[in-house]
């Protein structure tokens, strides 16, 4: 999404207005919050025409059409989903924890019993920090198979800064990185699990390497990571699905799975476009928590269309990909040696 | 000092790539060019070398590896001497 004039503004959330933000109640906090972004959606015509605009082509693709106020409320919500987990940042553990309602929490209890680690698997959906947070304040152990994500809270960062074997800075993956990364990627998050703890991985990440498979979102195909089924099939953790819907007045719908497991037969990509239907299924129901989903058909930038497949992007298999290069592509699952 | 087989080690890391048995290993063998081993496939030979000569290598270590010789190399800075058969 366009970031034009976010610099100042987020200079004033970050700076003069989140120290003031998080020392009011939650809920009038995340109503001030989203009024910006529902002010910004009346005010800033560049910004209503993107929202409009990538609204409207979703809801052609997906035949379907959403509530009028629909865009102005996703402006509203996507500056709160800026904010991740800050907003419930702070030294009183009950003021967060208070800002969840949480269904199936016992599902996770349940494969946690396994004492086979946890592949916790979010998605960009709503509060996508947030399980984080969550976990943090519940004191379960975990690690983050991610980016290293920008603008969270301190207590996050703090958590993060773990190092060392099992340490969430040396898990945090990039996608300039080359060479073996991928593997230890995958060695150390098996560590994670054989350690018993949970991993918390997205489904939904849109990656440019040999193992990405093919998936179907909001009417237009990705390259998606499966490092999620991957790990699953190779650990045999369990696998719980988790959500969170970003609600009005600050609180938080944390919706946790039953737990399952994947077979060494099943077929990753099947896997990986079952977990994407099942987020698209839930932003057509609340287009609200969709965040920048809508906005990823609107970007034609060279990083974009290395990610998506279609006419005019890179094919899945083809050699024209430069990310990894000591690594073969592999061509719907059959292997291509030099 | 362990004194390990090469060939056990050859036949660990052809079992965990399923390297077709008409394709030669020696320490000079890329993992990738020669071999036709992709992430994955490493990932389950060093695994399965960690798991049958008990020992774990560091993220360092995994980033610099590119052929048999270098996994050869790290086994024998931990003691573990591969002899020729």
């Amino acid at each position: 999404m366009r970031r034009s004039g976010m610099n100042l503004r987020k200079w004033i959330m970050n700076r003069i207005a989140v120290p003031v933000l998080r020392r009011m109640p939650i809920d009038r906090a995340t109503n001030f919050v989203e009024g910006i972004g529902r002010w910004e959606y009346d005010r800033v015509p560049v910004l209503r025409r993107l929202i409009d605009q990538a609204l409207a082509e979703a809801s052609t693709r997906m035949g379907t059409t959403w509530d009028p106020a629909t865009a102005r409320n996703l402006s509203g919500r996507l500056t709160r989903w800026r904010l991740r987990d800050v907003l419930l940042d702070g030294p009183n553990v009950n003021r967060a924890l208070n800002a969840f309602e949480v269904t199936g929490a016992s599902h996770l209890e349940d494969a946690l019993a396994e004492n086979r680690g946890v592949i916790l698997l979010s998605n960009h959906f709503g509060g996508h920090i947030l399980p984080a947070h969550w976990m943090l304040r519940k004191g379960i152990e975990f690690r983050f198979l991610t980016e290293r994500p920008r603008h969270i809270s301190q207590s996050l960062e703090r958590y993060f800064a773990s190092t060392g074997p099992l340490g969430q800075q040396e898990m945090f993956v990039s996608r300039k990185k080359k060479g073996n990364d991928g593997v230890s990627s995958i060695i150390r998050s098996l560590r994670v699990l054989k350690a018993k703890h949970v991993l918390l991985v997205a489904s939904d990440v849109r990656w440019p390497d040999n193992q990405s498979v093919t998936a179907e979102f909001l009417g237009d195909r990705w390259r998606f990571t499966p490092i999620w089924a991957i790990l699953a099939q190779k650990s045999g953790a369990p696998v719980v699905s988790v959500y969170c819907s970003m609600l009005p007045g600050g609180s938080h719908r944390l919706e946790f799975a039953e737990p399952r497991h994947l077979s060494p037969t099943d077929d990753i990509a099947t896997c990986v476009q079952q977990e994407i239907r099942k987020i698209e299924s839930r932003v057509l129901q609340d287009p609200e928590n969709a965040n920048d989903y809508f906005f990823w058909s609107l970007d034609d930038s060279p990083a974009a269309r290395e990610l998506r497949v279609g006419s005019d992007a890179a094919e899945i298999g083809g050699n024209n990909l430069t990310h990894g290069p000591q690594f073969e592509i592999d061509r719907a699952g059959s292997r291509v040696k030099s | 000092m362990t004194e390990i087989r090469r060939e056990e080690l050859f036949s660990v890391i052809r079992q965990a790539a399923k390297i077709p048995a008409n394709i030669l290993i020696s320490d000079s063998s890329r993992f990738v060019q020669d071999l036709g081993v992709d992430s994955l496939d490493l990932v389950g030979v060093l695994l399965s070398i960690q798991d049958t000569h008990e020992f774990e290598l560091t993220d360092d270590e995994i980033a610099k590896i590119e052929n048999v010789g270098d996994v050869v190399r790290l086994m024998d800075q931990r003691g573990m001497k591969l002899s020729a058969a």
